[in-house]
């Protein structure tokens, strides 16, 4: 809007014609065009109008004000309405055509109501009927100067924040409730790779085709606003043949009127390209670093242990508990490097979950596809039962596919040749459950509780490693999915096996399936010489008769001298923690039976 | 416990080589060693191992296809191929995934840093099936 369109042009305004442009609304004097019939209310409007410093032309008829207004602008016009041939209502109507900037205020003599609605509905800013006052006439002048810099303040502020945001680096663009593009900057369709030039008004669909950003503003739009949210996204784009991957990071907020209704979009891009690639090469740095220092140490750790191991020569006990010192340093080195690995994975992105939404059902179907030939070698019968429709769930591809390639490959591992291994799914009150069932001959309920009972106990007196602890402490749900959980009692009867750190846990589990002595010595021993697991091991071994006591001790040492040792071991663990624990003396007498039986060894 | 079977060690760090030889050694096993893929090969050719414990990073031909070769040789599937690996060899800056991990028909797999007793105990039950 313009107070003196001859003063300036109206092209685009730049920062520097902006601070020209407000100097001449705070110097000029605005210019008021008087048309009237009447000769001394045009003499008396200028006289009083020119006292009050402005600019005043004066014409006697509605065609001479009209041949005036074709070639310059006027902030104000006071029309007189009544006039002969061209009426005042005809002039207004040319004016607004002309100059819609230009404030119209409607004299008249014959002041009517109708009139006043009329001329209002028509575009004039006021009415004012004669005979009227020179202070009427100043009040109402002020009153449409004030009006014409408001409008005036606006529209700068406008100009200026459209440079503004013409001029960000970050993509801007707004949308209305119905998804029409009302606002975006150069930089928002050089992002989302849009040629358009006139997008105002168009959909969004229509200027730019990237699914994602459309599915986040579908998503802003669904949003009340009593749980108004920023959603973020990084979003790869399509790049042309030969040029690097653009990744840009959009956030889109709904825009929340005060009434609280969703009245449309705001979305952000930045771009990310340059970071992403940093980020990576970071990352890439740390876990080449970190990988350098574990494979030397893992020779050390092997050397040191050969010394140990008298193999390079006797080792006197000094020298014995020096190395152990020093191994157990160079084991720390070693997991401290795995956590900077882990760390330059979690930065790369392998690790972090990048949770989707997941048709269980697919990745069931591939996991027996995959596990197939394993369970054909064996016999069993790998079987995905019918299953119902699932609800997607929202979760990590990556991570599901292990829970079940390692459930599934454990059953496979641990039940008897000819066995059978079911997989089934269902949905139970918003969640869908999911279970690996093999037909061994499972466990009572009451070996069920004590099962969980020692994984608690034993823990931490164990010094079992976080990652197990872990497990542990998910066990809940673990377990329901592991032993085709009723967890109320009848679970036992065919069930998955546990796989937390590694296969010998779930060893344990499918040893007291089978209820075969032989296979449990086997089994027992094995489970025992797993640092981790001699207590599952033990478990096992608990039970035994003497004579199995006695196979397991000729099995044990045809596993080497070292597992004598840790069987010596468990059975002094036994004797040794009985204040804490409640052995049964049946328990307790069995423990001096190993150590008896290895001794004798 | 058959004894004096044969066992190739291939790792490119002549150390652990060196090590796990000598743990087999003292558990009666006869062992060849080799640095990396292509040797291993030549070895396998040669000496025809029982067994066969593989690193997965080597440079020049890494554990995975060293073993699926291994294993498409009519003349040597039956050796058992034990990998060296460890979950955390899943460097961004490679190949190796788990999952190849996963689909490489290898008999079985120790975690580095290597539980000499434990590797025993693996050589022991693929040898002894």
């Amino acid at each position: 809007m313009n107070f003196s369109k001859r003063s300036y042009s109206n092209q685009e305004i730049g920062p520097g014609n902006l601070v020209q442009k407000m100097a001449l609304i705070a110097h000029s004097s605005p210019s008021i065009l008087v048309i009237d019939d009447e000769e001394h209310v045009r003499q008396g409007c200028r006289k009083v109008l020119v006292r009050d410093g402005y600019e005043v032309t004066i014409a006697e008829s509605g065609e001479i004000g009209l041949s005036l207004i074709e070639h310059r602008h006027f902030d104000i016009i006071l029309l007189d309405l009544m006039m002969p041939s061209l009426s005042g209502f005809d002039v207004l109507a040319l004016v607004k055509a002309l100059h819609p900037d230009t404030i119209i205020i409607v004299i008249s003599g014959y002041a009517t109501f109708e009139n006043s609605v009329e001329v209002m509905k028509r575009g004039a800013f006021d009415f004012i009927p004669k005979p009227f006052s020179p202070e009427q006439l100043r009040l109402l002048t002020r009153k449409a100067i004030e009006y014409l810099r408001t409008m005036q303040d606006i529209a700068d502020e406008k100009s200026r924040m459209r440079a503004l945001i013409n001029r960000l680096t970050d993509g801007v663009m707004a949308t209305d409730a119905a998804k029409r593009i009302l606002l975006a900057n150069p930089a928002f369709l050089r992002l989302a790779g849009s040629r358009e030039v006139r997008i105002v008004g168009c959909q969004v669909g229509e200027v730019i085709q990237n699914t994602h950003l459309e599915e986040m503003i579908d998503r802003a739009l669904a949003l009340t606003g009593t749980e108004l949210a920023e959603l973020v996204e990084e979003i790869c784009l399509d790049s042309e043949a030969g040029q690097p991957q653009t990744i840009i990071s959009a956030r889109c907020i709904p825009y929340i009127d005060r009434a609280g209704r969703n009245i449309g979009t705001i979305t952000v891009l930045h771009d990310i390209t340059a970071l992403k690639r940093l980020d990576r090469i970071k990352s890439e740095f740390v876990a080449m670093v970190s990988h350098e220092i574990r494979s030397p140490l893992n020779s050390v750790l092997a050397q040191m242990k050969i010394i140990l191991d008298g193999l390079a020569g006797e080792v006197t006990p000094k020298q014995q508990e020096i190395l152990s010192r020093a191994s157990a340093k160079v084991n720390s080195l070693i997991a401290l490097s795995s956590e900077l690995l882990d760390l330059a994975r979690i930065e790369s992105g392998l690790i972090s979950q990048e949770r989707e939404q997941l048709n269980l059902a697919n990745i069931l179907e591939d996991q027996v596809a995959f596990h197939n030939p394993a369970a054909q070698a064996k016999g069993i019968s790998l079987v995905l039962e019918p299953l119902p429709r699932l609800e997607p769930v929202f979760a990590d591809r990556g991570t599901m596919e292990e829970v079940f390639s390692n459930l599934i490959a454990n059953a496979i591992n641990y039940t008897p040749e000819g066995g059978r291994v079911t997989l089934s799914a269902a949905m139970e009150s918003g969640y869908l459950r999911a279970s690996v069932a093999d037909n061994g001959i499972g466990m009572a309920p009451e070996d069920l509780g004590r099962m969980q009972e020692i994984i608690l106990a034993s823990a931490q007196e164990y010094q079992w490693p976080p990652k197990i602890i872990a497990g542990i402490i998910s066990r809940e749900s673990r377990f329901g999915l592991l032993l085709d959980g009723e967890g109320k009692g009848d679970a036992g009867h065919g069930h998955g096996l546990m796989q937390i750190d590694d296969r010998s846990f779930g060893g344990w589990l499918a040893a007291n399936d089978w209820q075969d002595p032989a296979v449990n010595i086997q089994m027992g021993v094995k489970i025992l010489t797993d640092k981790y697991n001699y207590l599952a091991g033990r478990g096992l071994l608990d039970g035994l008769s003497d004579t199995q006591a006695q196979q397991a001790a000729v099995a044990a040492y045809n596993c080497g001298e070292g597992n004598v040792a840790k069987v010596l071991q468990a059975g002094d663990d036994i004797d040794s923690r009985t204040a804490g624990r409640n052995y049964s003396a049946d328990v307790l007498a069995r423990a001096e039976q190993f150590r008896e039986v290895f001794a004798g060894t | 416990m058959s004894n004096k079977e044969l066992i190739l060690v291939v790792d490119d760090d002549p150390d652990l080589v060196d090590m796990v030889a000598t743990k087999l050694e003292a558990n009666n096993y006869r062992t060849a060693k080799a640095y990396d893929g292509f040797q291993a090969w030549e070895k396998i050719k040669q000496e025809k191992p029982a067994m066969v414990l593989l690193d997965v990073m080597m440079p020049n031909k890494d554990g995975y296809v060293t073993c699926e070769e291994i294993k498409k040789d009519p003349n040597f599937k039956d050796i058992a191929v034990v990998l060296l690996t460890a979950v955390v060899d899943n460097l961004p800056t490679t190949t190796y995934t788990h999952h190849s991990g996963r689909t490489t028909p290898a008999d079985d797999f120790i975690p580095k840093p290597i539980d000499l007793d434990k590797l025993m105990g693996i050589v022991q039950d693929n040898l002894g099936r």
